[in-house]
């Protein structure tokens, strides 16, 4: 690639991310979550790879606000997050679940040529996993349907 | 079991209950996505649009876009790597299915050594056939189905 398509390479060789990864588990009863953001480097004529991690700063019981982690196409989720900061004050499960798909549809809306179709929903918690009753995709089984949720500063905070 | 796999990957950490990879593979290169998890009081909550197929990896099905996958084993280490486990059905000893050096390191290999003139990046993304190993994806899903 390097040799045939030298501005590609120099384009993802730059340090730019190519991979990412969520990874969630739990030890000992208590989640984890690592973001991490793997970019292609050059060093000295190799290519290295490297890497970005980023965790919660408050895991476990007992913490006040909620910590979101944006993966992929996310400019318009930061933006949204930016001016609505509220949003993520409630710890409500349930609600918690609407924000995220909200946030999903946020991004399809603002680039829908590399965002889109269903969305699929997970929760994990101490007993496992559990799958989003309205999952097309993931292994639950159930039937299609479209996600229409939006963030709404104004409805969503006076709930919580 | 637990106690067995600590003794076989020390000192890599492992988070032996339900756990979630996603992965997202290049994503500047028309292959895109929004994956968003939100903690709370200890439950994470994910929500994942399901535009383009994630395939390839442990757990994942390779035609169905699903950008979820689960593994009952999985360990990282302070380096930043991680494993997926199984067990041998024979002799019940914990064993690598799945380690993200190779997935990386199939990665650097491919960008080195590629010389076709239309290797665009969507094409190389295409190499997560490779990369993940297709055949590999598969017995690893079925491992991993044994383990649910």
């Amino acid at each position: 690639m390097q040799r045939t398509s030298p501005q590609t390479f120099d384009t993802y060789s730059n340090g730019r991310v190519f991979l990412e990864v969520l990874l969630i588990g739990f030890q000992h009863g208590r989640v984890t979550i690592s973001h991490r953001e793997y970019g292609l480097g050059v060093s000295k004529g190799k290519i290295a790879v490297g890497q970005n991690d980023w965790k919660p700063n408050c895991p476990g019981d007992g913490c006040r606000n909620p910590q979101a982690f944006f993966t992929g196409e996310r400019e318009a989720l930061n933006k949204f997050i930016g001016l609505h900061p509220e949003v993520l004050r409630s710890t409500d499960i349930d609600y918690l679940r609407k924000v995220a798909i909200g946030f999903v549809q946020t991004e399809i809306d603002a680039a829908p040529e590399k965002v889109g179709g269903a969305i699929e929903t997970a929760t994990i918690d101490g007993n496992g996993i559990h799958w989003g009753e309205n999952n097309t995709i993931c292994p639950n089984g159930k039937q299609p349907s479209k996600a229409t949720t939006k963030p709404n500063k104004s409805t969503e905070a006076k709930t919580h | 079991m637990c106690r067995y796999i600590w003794r076989h990957v020390s000192p890599w950490r492992v988070y032996s209950q339900a756990a979630v990879l996603i992965f997202l593979l290049f994503p500047s290169d028309g292959y895109s996505t929004s994956i968003v998890a939100i903690l709370s009081n200890n439950t994470v909550v994910i929500a994942a649009d399901s535009r383009e197929i994630i395939s390839g990896i442990p757990g994942a099905n390779p035609i169905s876009g699903c950008k979820l996958s689960v593994v009952n084993n999985f360990a990282w280490s302070t380096s930043g790597l991680f494993r997926v486990f199984s067990r041998d059905a024979g002799t019940g000893a914990a064993k690598t299915i799945y380690d993200m050096n190779d997935f990386i390191g199939g990665i650097a290999k491919e960008t080195r050594y590629s010389t076709s003139e239309d290797r665009t990046l969507r094409q190389f993304d295409k190499q997560r056939y490779y990369l993940g190993g297709e055949g590999i994806a598969e017995n690893v899903s079925s491992d991993i189905r044994h383990l649910l």
